[in-house]
């Protein structure tokens, strides 16, 4: 047999290839980063914004669900199983935003008060507290082996992401709230949102930080409020 | 503080029936099942320890599917030793030198007699066969004995021995690798990074033989949640114990040396008077340090594979084939094939061989808990038993614990990830094709049951074979690296 050898895994080509190899949820990546960079130099309105939000806050979380996807499949299909599984799940959330928006302006909830942004962290921080937002983080660490080829291979990939992306909103809803009702972008919320986010979607022990993430938005809540 | 010596139980019964040390532990396992509930002490809250609906830093803490599943265990095993000692030691129905002397005894159940081997007056007893001192019926009073186990092992019958090899856990070269797919999470199980992995693999130890025993002794033993109320279930893990030991000692295998490993997570439980204690596993790597060592800790006979550590190929796996259709198991010999392409990623560009093949077994599920173990053929040339077929041996699939991970009310150590067996199958690879015997296109897998053989005597009311739990296999599949 004649390994494969690593020789030139210490020059910088060797090394961007070799990340590609094991990281094949690169591209996913790039998108996150492109919607941080629109939604801050310039940031959108209605449900376009709100998804191009949605994409830089909810795609760094499902990252590890990605490259579990992508790296169980047939080699020339990582890339496509990345795309597929990455758009489901988006759009489980881009219906969910539009449910949500829709609820917003039907409700005319006043866009530059704090009283609507401090009680969708205070909301976000009871639902940080019951079992069920447990139960969704755990359901999201599951994604189903693929068929190896063919149309069956997309179909799956799309289920997949159409589940994770459920699962998803079912543990994460509560975190979008507070970007939802406020009219402008408001960027250490979103980083902590997201943080939050990613913490227990994607750790180990994420659903332990529970507690913490609730301490954190109360924290967030009074600060607005005061 | 004296060394004490953990001793072969079946070895013990062959010297004295209802040996001191085993009526010691008969001893203190009535005591342990008279404390109430709530006293740490109790053979119920020891069992809460390994799981249980209750979760503190105390109850729910069995780690399984990761690789604090070894170290953990015996922190468990040395603490309940304790809490039996303790009681041993105030009993006035033992014995002065067994008080002084008394140690945890271990079940090493692997045996490679053929079956229907005649045993010779004086030969050792069949080692699969369950001891008999935890057969006798509790109406005489046996605190050892539990209902429930599988009707043939209560009789005298004998486990499948390849429940109970250890060849492919001890021919292992790593402790553990970070969870990906298709690979193998090595000896003692994936490590645990920050990040959640997706895959739920056991440890080559921890699914044989130790998810095999479980399965093939039942009833308690088989549910993660009350295994530990057996009596049997402490001799079992004394014995995985013991094959960490031998796996470190005679087959050269090193435990990780990195602080995430040793340091990182502290595990709770209760001493023999009920204090709270804590423990990391920094502090029982060394058996000696916890003043206990193993009668003996040589390999078993039969055949074993040289550890030979291969360099990491520097590149991930690649799926080259794998099913479309979930497979069913219901207690019958089952096959299912699929076809396999060539590798399209780095292996083609460096148009190189594999020099890692691993066979996967993923998103296994069950409708309930789990009878029966299965044992992986790979290409066989037709599903009877014949000694060819061993040539085509993989390993086992056991779904000790397969109940917890569809469990999405509480946190368990090893989560919610799909349930998957990986085997490393490059010298069976290797072999098929000197021989020619390799299919370029397509592979063959065959799972056969693995039960308990019935005893020689026939007993006279043997029930009818209850249908199998349904396990159903959501994907097989073959890597290469």
């Amino acid at each position: 047999m004649t390994p494969v050898t690593a020789a030139s895994a210490t020059t910088l080509p060797g090394r961007l290839r070799r990340a590609r190899w094991y990281h094949p949820e690169w591209t996913v990546a790039v998108v996150a980063a492109a919607a941080w960079t629109l939604t801050i130099v310039a940031p959108g309105h209605g449900g376009a914004g709100w998804a191009v939000m949605a994409a830089a806050m909810m795609l760094p979380p499902a990252l590890p669900a990605v490259r579990r996807v992508a790296m169980s499949g047939k080699w020339a299909r990582r890339g496509r199983a990345a795309a597929g599984f990455a758009a489901a799940y988006l759009a489980v959330w881009a219906l969910y935003g539009t449910v949500l928006l829709a609820c917003v302006r039907w409700s005319q909830v006043p866009a530059h008060a704090d009283g609507p942004l401090v009680a969708a962290l205070l909301t976000a921080a009871l639902w940080e507290l019951t079992p069920y937002k447990r139960r969704w983080v755990r359901a999201g660490h599951r994604t189903p082996p693929l068929p190896p080829d063919g149309w069956r291979a997309d179909r799956a990939c799309l289920l997949a992401g159409l589940r994770h992306g459920g699962a998803s909103v079912g543990a994460c809803w509560a975190l979008m709230l507070p970007m939802t009702v406020t009219a402008h972008l408001h960027l250490p919320l979103m980083i902590l949102l997201t943080a939050i986010a990613v913490a227990e979607e994607s750790l180990v022990k994420g659903t332990r930080l529970t507690h913490a993430s609730a301490t954190a938005l109360l924290l967030a809540a009074l600060v607005i409020a005061v | 503080m004296p060394t004490f010596v953990r001793h072969d139980i079946v070895k013990l019964e062959q010297q004295q029936a209802g040996h001191p040390v085993t009526r010691a532990y008969a001893v203190a396992i009535a005591a342990m099942k008279a404390l109430p509930r709530d006293d740490p002490r109790s053979l119920v809250y020891q069992c809460a320890v390994h799981g249980g609906a209750v979760e503190d830093r105390f109850l729910n803490q069995c780690q399984h599917f990761t690789w604090y599943f070894l170290p953990w265990h015996r922190m468990y095993l040395y603490w309940f030793e304790q809490i039996a000692r303790k009681f041993i030691q105030d009993s006035a129905a033992v014995d002065d030198e067994t008080k002084a002397t008394w140690a945890l005894p271990y079940w090493n159940y692997t045996d490679n007699r053929p079956a229907g081997t005649v045993l010779q007056p004086g030969a050792l007893p069949f080692r699969d066969v369950l001891p008999e001192p935890f057969r006798i019926p509790g109406n005489s009073g046996n605190a050892l004995f539990v209902p429930g186990r599988n009707v043939s092992l209560s009789r005298g019958g004998r486990i499948d021995p390849r429940s109970t090899s250890t060849q492919r856990a001890l021919s292992e070269t790593d402790f553990s690798r970070p969870p990906m797919p298709g690979i193998p999470p090595g000896f003692g199980g994936p490590s645990v990074g920050l990040h959640h992995d997706f895959s739920g693999s056991q440890g080559a130890l921890e699914s044989s033989p130790h998810g095999g025993v479980h399965v093939a002794v039942g009833g308690l033993m088989g549910r993660q949640n009350q295994a530990a109320l057996d009596p049997i279930f402490w001799l079992h893990h004394a014995n995985i114990d013991r094959l960490w030991e031998t796996w470190r000692t005679q087959f050269k295998g090193e435990n990780p040396t990195g602080a995430d490993w040793l340091d990182t997570d502290t595990f709770f439980f209760h001493d023999a008077d009920g204090n709270e204690v804590h423990q990391t596993v920094r502090e029982v790597v060394e058996t000696l340090d916890l003043n206990y060592e193993y009668e003996d800790v040589s390999a078993p006979a039969g055949p074993l594979e040289a550890i030979t550590v291969q360099s990491s190929p520097g590149h991930p796996p690649e799926l080259v084939g794998a099913t479309g259709d979930a497979t069913r198991l219901t207690g019958d010999i089952t096959s299912t094939r699929f076809p396999l392409s060539p590798p399209a990623g780095p292996l083609r560009a460096a148009a190189a061989e594999p020099s890692h093949v691993y066979l996967n077994v993923e998103d296994i599920r069950a409708a309930g808990v789990p009878d029966l173990s299965y044992a992986v053929y790979l290409n066989v040339p037709d599903t009877d038993l014949d000694p060819e077929n061993d040539a085509h041996y993989v390993g086992n699939i056991t779904f000790f614990g397969i109940e917890l991970s569809q469990d999405l009310d509480h946190d368990h150590p090893g989560g919610h990830s799909e349930f998957r067996e990986a085997f490393d199958i490059t010298d069976l690879y290797t072999r098929l094709r000197a021989d020619g015997r390799w299919n370029e296109d397509e592979v063959t897998v065959t799972f056969v049951p693995l039960g308990v053989l019935p005893p020689p005597e026939a007993g006279p009311a043997d029930p009818p074979p209850a249908a199998s739990t349904p396990i159903t296999l959501g994907r097989v599949s073959l890597f290469y690296q």
